[in-house]
């Protein structure tokens, strides 16, 4: 299945197969859970990212059991601070 | 001793004197520096419940321990006094190079008190401090005041903290700006400074600030700015600064739009950071051209912008040669409120509108929701043209945002009502639920319903609805609930309180924790100064800002949120249906703190707090 992955603010260079505006359309094996994105992509480790799939929060406890969906769209966005 | 100089200055305006005094070191130790300490003696020396305009409102200067180090960020300093914005305490912080210097000039505080018969600046030359008549500078704005003041003096390295129009024409919501596009932006520092008829502090420093173990502070300033410049916040401040939160806040639904009405914003891809990155098809330049750092800074956060030369703000000779070439850019907190917020989409016109706010001395952010405010009450017709002058103030029109901004400024026709802030134009007009602000002060950019710890944080501000006064960030952004936000509130309450007293920026603090503070204040100050003692001071800080609130005539009830954040459910986003829940989540903050069920800190709280 295909899903649509979009990283907002990312804090440095785009992670591998991203575009420059920050998307990236991956294949996925059946089954491929919120989780698993997260884990094949190169995020800072010491800020905490927020994840959306289609527009909707899953909090982190969810996302292993989160099974996405062809043409499902993730949002993952740091919980950056403001100012 | 180190970090203090130990000395203060008292600026009588009504009498025109000037007096140095040692700083009393016990209270020094107790609330550290900057928002604290200034807080105690504006505490300890003035009734709370004077009018903030009048003579009998003292404005504080304050610098902190780690001003003018060498430690990264060390640049901060603020204004404490009795807002006008909001009649609640006002401790408004800043950057730039102006703190540096008047730390290096050897003060620590500089308590301003009364009013001047005429208008008047205070120059500092290190020990050599003057009131100087200021007539030939009254009326300029603070970019003419800041540059002529240097001329006058033959000095390049003068650095001046000054009001523009706004602040004399005491406008509720008036900055006081230094290094012509920092500010001390928030609750109206910049009116009061005008009720003085004092113009500008100009100050020139070159004693340097001497530090208790000169050998270990270096270490621990080298290994503290190799973690913050590793740190991938700072990696992102530096490179899209804090604009790139309203991708965040758009995602996530938590955007303020057209005064609260929305929490998405349709014309979001018009005013996102990508595009204020993107180069423009007419002239080959994006908006944001380069990047600026404060003093002693290694984050560089401030931005650099050019206005489109085909852009209606820049049409005349005069604008063009004021406005369009690099002019100071773009925040999250401007570009929220002077775009979402009032429902416009034209980076260019946020960007102008942000440069008057610089050039005159004004916070955008009350800028945004006061003129928000306006236009819903221009939409259902309780403003109408015939008060306008003929303009149309409706969401989305961007010419008509950026009129009456300059309105504004001069004090003319519907600026003048807008001027007073959202919730006296609300008032005005018999609607007060448009105003959406907290303590008088217009909210920053996050919405409280899908970010319910914000929402609490806004209620229990000491100065109004902030977004610098507690760090609930990672949670909202995490969870839309209520469980766990009251303690997360206090405790960054706390903390921010900490920071905000050592002359460091809060941004160290996406990569510093409470222990790198101490062990940098530790090194400067000497006395032992650990997590614990931080948290202390951070709390002692928090509870007195509330007993200056309390005895200003502030109780419980100021402690709430806009009708429209506590009835009306966001209509898109993570929080689509909710509201945000403040009665789940007061009464246990209030335990937390130890206050009373009506928000009363207690005995056993003041004595345990040192208070």
């Amino acid at each position: 299945m295909k899903v649509r992955v979009k990283l907002l603010s990312p804090s440095g260079d785009m992670p591998n197969g991203f575009d420059p505006f920050g998307e990236a359309e991956m294949d996925l094996a059946a089954g491929a859970t919120v989780a698993d994105i997260m884990s094949q992509i190169d995020l800072p480790k010491e800020e905490s990212y927020t994840s959306l799939v289609d527009g909707q929060p899953v909090v982190p406890d969810h996302r292993a059991g989160h099974a996405l969906r062809d043409g499902d769209e993730i949002t993952l966005l740091p919980a950056i601070q403001g100012g | 001793m180190g970090g203090w100089q130990g000395k203060i200055l008292r600026v009588n305006l009504t009498e025109g004197t000037v007096t140095p005094e040692k700083l009393n070191q016990e209270w020094a130790e107790q609330y550290l520096g900057q928002r604290g300490l200034a807080s105690k003696y504006l505490y300890e020396e003035m009734d709370p419940s004077v009018d903030p305009l009048s003579p009998e409102n003292k404005m504080i200067i304050g610098t902190g321990p780690l001003t003018g180090t060498m430690a990264s960020t060390g640049g901060r300093w603020s204004v404490t006094t009795k807002g006008a914005l909001t009649n609640a305490i006002a401790s408004s912080n800043s950057g730039g190079y102006f703190g540096g210097e008047l730390k290096m000039a050897g003060w620590d505080l500089i308590i301003f008190e009364g009013k001047s018969p005429k208008p008047v600046y205070l120059l500092i030359r290190d020990d050599d401090v003057q009131l100087l008549d200021a007539k030939e500078y009254w009326g300029q704005t603070v970019w003419v005041t800041e540059d002529a003041i240097r001329a006058k003096h033959q000095d390049p390295l003068i650095r001046v903290a000054s009001i523009g129009r706004a602040g004399e024409n005491l406008i509720r919501f008036a900055c006081i700006m230094n290094d012509k596009d920092r500010a001390a932006g928030r609750s109206g520092v910049g009116a009061v400074m005008g009720s003085k008829n004092l113009k500008a502090i100009a100050v020139r420093g070159t004693a340097g600030v001497a530090v208790h173990d000169p050998a270990r502070f270096l270490k621990i300033v080298q290994e503290m700015r190799e973690k913050l410049d590793t740190h991938a916040a700072r990696n992102r401040l530096a490179r899209v600064g804090t604009h790139a939160m309203m991708d965040n806040t758009n995602a996530y639904g938590s955007l303020p739009t057209r005064n609260s009405r929305d929490v998405q914003f349709d014309g979001h891809d018009a005013v996102k950071v990508k595009t204020a990155h993107t180069p423009r098809r007419n002239d080959g330049n994006p908006n944001l051209i380069s990047t600026k750092a404060c003093f002693a800074c290694s984050i560089g956060c401030g931005r650099i912008a050019k206005i489109d030369p085909d852009h209606y703000s820049v049409a005349s000779e005069e604008a063009k040669i004021k406005y369009g070439n690099a002019i100071g850019g773009l925040e999250y907190e401007s570009i929220f409120a002077l775009a979402p917020m009032v429902g416009c989409n034209d980076l260019d016109a946020a960007t102008y509108a942000n440069a008057l706010c610089n050039e005159d001395g004004m916070d955008p952010i009350s800028l945004g929701g006061s003129i928000s405010a306006a236009m819903e009450l221009f939409e259902v017709g309780a403003i109408t043209t015939e008060d306008t002058g003929g303009l149309e103030l409706k969401f989305g029109n961007a010419d008509a945002m950026t009129k009456v901004t300059e309105m504004i400024i001069a004090g003319e026709g519907i600026g003048a009502d807008i001027g007073l802030g959202a919730q006296r134009l609300c008032e005005k007009y018999g609607h007060p639920e448009f105003a959406i602000v907290v303590k008088g002060q217009e909210i920053p950019g996050y919405d409280t319903r899908a970010m319910q710890g914000m929402g609490l944080a806004y209620a229990t501000s000491s100065r109004g609805a902030c977004h610098m006064r507690a760090a609930p960030f990672v949670d909202d952004f995490t969870h839309v609930r209520t469980d766990g936000k009251a303690e997360i509130v206090k405790n960054t309450q706390d903390v921010n309180a900490a920071k905000d007293n050592t002359g460091l920026c809060a941004f160290s603090g996406n990569a510093w924790d409470m222990n790198d503070y101490a062990a940098q204040i530790d090194a400067a100050c000497g006395g032992g100064w650990d997590e614990a003692r931080m948290l202390e001071v951070g709390e002692r800080t928090y509870t007195l800002e509330r007993q200056f609130n309390l005895r200003a005539g502030l109780t419980k009830e100021d402690d709430t949120l806009p009708d429209r954040f506590l009835k009306e459910a966001a209509k898109s986003g993570v929080a689509k249906g909710r509201v945000t829940e403040l009665d789940k989540m007061l009464p246990e903050y209030y335990e937390l703190r130890g206050w009373t069920k009506d928000g009363v800190p207690t005995n056993e709280t003041l004595d345990r707090v040192g208070i």
